[in-house]
């Protein structure tokens, strides 16, 4: 009986150290029917914290439907 | 020679101080197809150092619902259009008085307001004609009327009231229905975050212009607006 109830636990708590795809810190995450590489509006990342801009226009800025290859 | 030198600089004198003491629209631009915007004019001088004592504002046909404020002068008045009934459209002019005496030197600044609603014209310019009456003590009455469009070189120019369409935070289409000059798009487009039209952008901000500058396969806005253009714009 203990060794059924430590079977159930185990298969209710499953694999918490599996990692989680995660995008890098400074990729933007671009819509997903851009091509590879496309310059592309990006999709919102409320939990990023605002950081200044590079030289080039940054994702955020670029309208709806945008694309230009690089 | 130096008379005329003379007679230039006087000229050029008086050219600058009319230009620096002209009515404006101090609240900045208003909103096409919006009822119930204040738009407020600021005076900062009065005629040659004469104080103001009256002002008249000419209601423009693309401002209808008119309701004026009172302000540092006391109780506006309004003059109506006999030939129309409708009180939404026959305001034809508001006019403030003030109540007690003028002072003895130019150095106080007045804001009038109204209240109206803004036709359908977005990206246009209107012109409010005003008429200024000045005094200095135990002088009589001095008038002048603001009436001519900024770009005029003859007369006064009148207060302007920049139409923008209206707008929610984030990004906006428009489809134009009038042509913006390349030179009014930074007058039309002062609060946006970035405009586009196709692969060419603008920004009133210099960083983002730099950027836009830095990026390939995108080119700076310069050219003008056109009607039927599709803009995309981020406020």
């Amino acid at each position: 009986m203990r060794a059924l109830f430590l079977v159930l636990a185990l298969v209710a708590c499953g694999d918490n150290t599996k990692p989680t795809p995660a995008t890098p810190d400074d990729a933007p995450v671009v819509e997903p029917d851009a091509p590879p590489g496309a310059l592309a509006p990006c999709l919102d990342q409320p939990t990023d914290l605002p950081r200044p801009p590079g030289t080039q226009l940054t994702c955020d800025l670029l309208p709806p439907g945008f694309s230009v290859p690089r | 020679m130096q008379r005329v030198t003379l007679a230039a600089f006087a000229a050029v004198t008086v050219f600058s101080g009319l230009a620096i003491a002209h009515p404006t629209v101090a609240s900045g631009p208003g909103f096409a197809n919006k009822g119930s915007q204040k738009i407020t004019f600021g005076l900062a001088h009065g005629c040659d150092g004469a104080d103001t004592i009256k002002i008249k504002v000419d209601i423009p046909t693309t401002v209808t619902s008119i309701r004026a404020l009172y302000s540092d002068f006391g109780r506006p008045t309004i003059t109506r259009d006999p030939n129309n009934a409708n009180p939404q459209t026959n305001v034809r002019s508001i006019e403030w008085v003030k109540g007690d005496t003028e002072l003895d030197e130019d150095f106080a600044f007045y804001e009038f307001t109204l209240r109206g609603r803004i036709a359908d014209v977005p990206f246009t310019k209107i012109l409010f004609t005003v008429t200024q009456t000045c005094k200095v003590p135990n002088a009589s009455p001095t008038t002048v009327v603001w009436d001519q469009p900024p770009e005029s070189t003859v007369g006064e120019p009148a207060p302007v009231l920049n139409v923008v369409p209206q707008r929610v935070a984030g990004w906006n289409k428009f489809v134009l229905t009038t042509a913006v000059a390349a030179e009014d798009v930074p007058l039309y487009f002062a609060d946006a975050q970035i405009v586009w039209r196709g692969t060419e952008a603008f920004s009133p901000n210099s960083n983002t212009r730099a950027m836009i500058q830095g990026t390939t396969g995108v080119t700076e806005l310069t050219t003008d607006l056109a009607v039927g253009d599709e803009i995309w714009v981020k406020y």
